[in-house]
């Protein structure tokens, strides 16, 4: 807030500097420290925040400004940032059985256990509140989340006994109270990544689905591609990276009519 | 007096339940599929960084800047140098006995090692720097990562657990 004021008051003076003195070449000269000025705030500002980066659906821990958190097969462990980097535990919170990935996206976690997506509430980051529990088949089951729309897939094969293999896509709107939206069929859902209203589904051995999420009702595949062994992606804007079975690849969804491999890190 | 009684039983009755479950196997096994623990190397249980190596069974991936993680399950992180995504270089190897999950903030990394919960001071990568250590009970890998399953014994003469495998047992003495 600071900061706006002081650039209110700047542009103030820099308007009573213009009337005072017309001269080109003292405009000009004010101008260029003006913009000086303005750049440097920017970059001040860049300093100050945290650089952080992006795993995949699988994963288990997950990072908010100030806390880490990470969540084991029953319980959410919370941890404050220490100055240098160094953690403290603050709390813990039992969840129930089968917890499996954790996503933190603004003021709420969302966790994907084999019966359930828990939302908790993070205003107070040392102290998650229970929201809600959107609970489901029994399967398991990665949550991502953009905007108001959890995407969530479950999956029967290797994990637990379970009737289908679906994945669900969830209004979150509401904290409280999860609307199911949409559910498509599925072969075998693992991880799965959203950027905008382009959905990836890693479908194990059954290869990589592309959904268009523009209508949440009624998700439209773009593309199938199904000779590829795909276990999790990252999405970064444009850049996916896939893990599965064939090694580490990239492709570039720039275009989205023209999805293309960029690179493949072997498994031996 | 009498609700008393009965709020005790009830905690009584929930403690026997949790403590004996109902799902006990009958020894012995025979030949079946089971889990066995993968010892970590006693010698080779720090966190260390070692030159690239080929990956053999990835597990999570992360993106951090220009840098790609790649976890290899149980035995540490690949990492990459991505700034041109199309040709990705290995820069290296970091040994992490037992770890699944990593996460990174402010040039520290965070994972799991054995147990612990540490965090990695990694501006310079090929030189990281412990900066905390927190120890997880729970998170020891003592136990199978899948209940209900026969499992060959922990020995902790041969080291500390870092991760399981399936495997063909014959005749395993423990169940969870």
């Amino acid at each position: 807030m600071k900061r706006v004021i002081g650039i209110h008051s700047l542009v103030n003076s820099v308007a009573i500097f213009f009337r005072r003195h017309s001269s080109f070449l003292a405009s000009a000269t004010f101008m260029i420290i003006f913009i000086l000025v303005i750049v440097s705030g920017c970059s001040e500002d860049g300093a100050e925040a945290n650089l952080t980066g992006k795993g995949g659906s699988l994963a288990r821990f997950a990072t908010s400004p100030t806390h880490l958190y990470a969540v084991d097969n029953e319980e959410l462990h919370v941890y404050q940032f220490m100055d240098g980097g160094a953690i403290s535990r603050v709390n813990k919170v039992s969840l129930g059985p089968g917890v499996e990935t954790i996503a933190a996206m603004g003021d709420r976690l969302y966790i994907g256990t084999n019966e359930a997506m828990i939302i908790l509430d993070i205003s107070s980051p040392s102290n998650p509140i229970l929201m809600s529990q959107h609970s489901h088949f029994v399967g398991c089951d990665p949550v991502v989340v953009q905007d108001t729309l959890a995407f969530v897939t479950l999956r029967t094969t290797s994990c637990r006994p379970s009737s289908v293999n679906i994945l669900e896509v969830v209004d979150v709107k509401d904290v409280r109270q999860p609307l199911l939206v949409s559910s498509y069929a599925l072969e075998s859902p693992y991880g799965l990544g959203i950027d905008g209203d382009l959905l990836f589904v890693c479908e194990g051995e059954n290869g990589l689905k592309v959904f268009n999420v523009t209508d949440p009702k009624n998700l439209q595949l773009l593309k199938d591609y199904q000779d590829v062994d795909a276990y999790d992606v990252i999405t970064k804007s444009g850049l996916l990276v896939l893990t599965g079975k064939n090694g580490i690849i990239q492709y570039d969804y720039t275009d989205r009519n023209n999805i293309r491999k960029l690179s493949t890190i072997a498994i031996q | 007096m009498n609700r008393f009684t009965l709020i005790v039983g009830i905690l009584l009755l929930q403690g026997c339940y949790y403590d004996d479950p109902p799902y006990k196997p009958s020894f012995p096994a025979g030949v079946v599929e089971g889990y066995e623990p993968i010892y970590a190397d006693p010698s080779q249980t720090e966190i260390a960084f070692e030159p690239s190596r080929q990956l053999h069974e990835p597990g999570k991936i992360y993106l951090y800047g220009t840098l790609l993680l790649v976890n290899e399950r149980f035995e540490g992180i690949h990492i990459f140098d991505n700034a041109d995504p199309a040709h990705p270089v290995a820069v290296g190897f970091l040994r992490i006995p037992g770890n699944v999950d990593s996460a990174i903030r402010n040039n520290v990394l965070y994972a799991d090692h054995l147990g612990d919960l540490v965090a990695l001071d990694v501006h310079d990568l090929k030189a990281p720097k412990e900066i905390s250590r927190i120890h997880q009970a729970q998170w020891t890998m003592n136990l199978p990562p899948e209940g209900m399953r026969y499992f060959a014994c922990v020995d902790p003469e041969r080291g500390a657990v870092k991760g399981w495998r399936l495997a063909t047992l014959n005749n395993p003495k423990c169940f969870h």
